[in-house]
């Protein structure tokens, strides 16, 4: 079964540059974490990848899966059908194939920087640096702002999770 | 203290708390900060909720949107406290802050500073996978990195700089040259990994937070690319390759001075760092590269292919290790600061910034001097001087280091122009003596 997740939060989805992916961290306390974010339109899922270097949110998640992933600013998420979007979810962390794993997102990762793969072929220069891990949300309730949300209520969707 | 500042700095503000589920949750905010003072509003839905005692994390994000795609200029701020009821919305005990802005701390020195963290998730991850966990970057580029292969121009050009000599006075065997370039070759190589061994081992590398495509070392055990055992059975196998090669060459070119000039190259390309000796620790490495990379190399070459040793090609010598010699010298300027915390006190970490650029436009100044000399103490060809045209270049290295002196991205450039103006000026040099020899002068 797909998401179900509204086409306008789709869209913020597919087009957002950075969303704060929010972890529970040891001492049961949020930290969040400004992030790439990529989704698949098919799955409804939202993925991530983390380099090792940056790999606390890995330890995170991989101790408790719930997160959320919050998206604002009309100029972040370059759409302005929405003011603002979070996604709450569980995460699972893929780091079977940390040097080549991620790779399979590289298509919609490059939609969103296009230069990835010039740094790409320079990846002996930061060898850590590529060995990624891949974060994957399966959302199951999305909070969306349709207007200013200091003002205006937001809708509350439960979603069927990933498919 | 947090200034209100900040607020100025950053378009996207949320606070983050953990609900009654138990999922983190993350919602847009309007924060003020006044005295130091942080509250919170929250958005609608979200108002009535009860936050006392909870903890929360407001963050303060931006970037800066690329038109044609992606985006840059990567700043956040986060701030972690207790929550408490505020008219407002919530006041937050701030407990912690911290930030990145990639305009004062660069992504390179970021992921720099984190590799220990990556280290320490590959290790656990390796042993409960039971694997043994190397970032994957390919096996030429694996070796290009551990060895660092091009710094091998290093010994090619004073290689060719022997040889040429040699030709001008009428001896050339391009067997024996090859062979000479590649005992020499693994020496070098041997160098270079014995070099960031120790420098790993000693801390200088650790330390270093900034380092570029020409200084900082290799990283390569930093990086997990190789291990410790690895590289120490690496540099040695290097050592003995080249050491075999150079006692064929005593063998049946003239033991003495082979061995004489192997010995002392050996010695200083070992104890360039290793302790008891560490000589680049000691103020004493710019000493041993000049030496190593000018005479003992230079020397060595020429006296393979004419087994003598003369004025000519000792003179011949001093330019060109004068050239590699400032290589390492103005690679060392952006590792200065991190050196000296880590006791390793070349030159440039003993001296001001003045009178290192004095000492940098002195040794240019002696390079070119030294080649001048050539011709006119008659030891050489007139054709020598062309390599005195590479001087504008070395003025342009000069003003670019002086720009941007101890910064350490902003010096690659110059790095780069330096090596690129020494590689070039100790091939004509070599080609001075080449072109003497085939105009008869």
């Amino acid at each position: 079964m797909g998401a179900q997740l509204p086409p306008e939060v789709e869209e913020v989805l597919e087009n957002a540059l950075v969303a704060l992916l929010t972890t529970i961290d040891e001492r049961s306390e949020p930290v969040t974490h400004p992030m790439l974010p990529l989704y698949e339109r098919g799955s409804g899922k939202i993925y991530f990848t983390s380099s090792v270097l940056f790999s606390r949110k890995l330890e995170y998640i991989k101790s408790n899966p719930k997160v959320s992933v919050h998206f604002s600013v009309e100029e972040f998420m370059r759409t302005g059908k929405v003011k603002a979007v979070t996604v709450k979810g569980r995460a699972a962390i893929d780091d079977s194939n940390l040097s080549e794993g991620w790779m399979r997102l590289l298509p919609l990762w490059r939609r969103k920087e296009p230069y990835i793969d010039a740094y790409l072929k320079q990846r002996f220069a930061f060898p850590l640096f590529w060995e990624r891990a891949v974060i994957e949300v399966v959302p199951e309730e999305v909070v969306v702002w349709r207007g200013d949300p200091m003002s205006t209520r937001p809708e509350v969707i439960k979603v069927g999770g990933g498919s | 203290m947090i200034s209100a500042n900040v607020l100025q700095e950053f378009e996207q503000v949320s606070v983050s708390f953990v609900d009654e589920d138990g999922y983190p949750v993350t919602v847009p905010a309007k924060v003020r900060i006044e005295d130091g003072r942080v509250t919170v509003e929250l958005p609608e839905g979200f108002k009535g909720l009860t936050f006392a005692g909870r903890k929360v994390n407001v963050t303060f994000n931006h970037i800066t949107p690329i038109p044609g795609g992606g985006y840059t200029d990567r700043r956040y701020l986060m701030i972690r406290g207790t929550a408490r009821p505020a008219p407002e919305g919530i006041e937050v005990d701030v407990e912690k802050s911290y930030r990145w802005d990639e305009k004062e701390v660069p992504f390179p020195e970021y992921v720099e500073v984190s590799s220990v963290r990556a280290r320490r998730y590959l290790e656990r991850l390796g042993l409960r996978l039971g694997l043994d966990f190397k970032p994957r970057i390919g096996a030429f580029w694996a070796f290009f990195r551990v060895v660092r292969l091009p710094f091998l121009i290093a010994t090619a050009v004073p290689t060719a700089i022997g040889a040429s000599v040699a030709y001008y006075n009428g001896f050339f065997d391009p067997l024996l040259l090859l062979l000479t370039f590649v005992g020499l070759a693994f020496i070098h190589l041997g160098l270079n990994v014995a070099n960031d061994y120790f420098d790993t081992k000693l801390g200088a590398d650790p330390a270093n937070r900034r380092p570029t495509p020409f200084s900082g070392g290799s990283r390569a055990i930093i990086y997990g690319l190789i291990s410790e055992s690895e590289s120490r059975t690496l540099f040695a196998s290097f050592f003995a390759a080249g050491s075999a090669i150079g006692m064929y060459l005593a063998i049946t070119r003239g033991p003495l001075v082979i061995l004489g000039l192997m010995a002392l190259g050996l010695f200083l390309a070992y104890f360039y760092t290793a302790p008891p000796i560490k000589l680049a620790y000691r103020g004493m490495g710019e000493l041993a590269v000049g030496t190593g990379f000018g005479p003992v190399i230079v020397l060595g070459a020429y006296f393979v292919q004419t087994q003598k040793l003369t004025l000519d090609a000792l003179l011949a010598s001093i330019p060109i290790g004068i050239l590699i010699m400032l290589i390492l010298y103005v690679n060392e300027i952006p590792d200065a600061p991190f050196d000296k915390v880590a006791g390793k006190m070349h030159l440039v970490t003993r001296i001001s910034k003045e009178n290192a650029l004095r000492l940098l436009a002195v040794f240019y100044a002696a390079a070119y001097a030294s080649t001048a000399l050539i011709p006119v103490l008659r030891l050489g060809p007139p054709t020598v001087l062309i390599a005195l045209v590479t001087i504008p270049t070395a003025v342009r290295v000069y003003r670019m280091v002086s720009g941007t002196f101890g910064i350490q991205y902003a010096m690659i450039p110059a790095m780069a122009l330096n090596i690129r103006n020494v590689a070039t000026t100790g091939s004509l040099l070599a080609a001075g003596y080449v072109i003497g020899a085939i105009l008869g002068l």
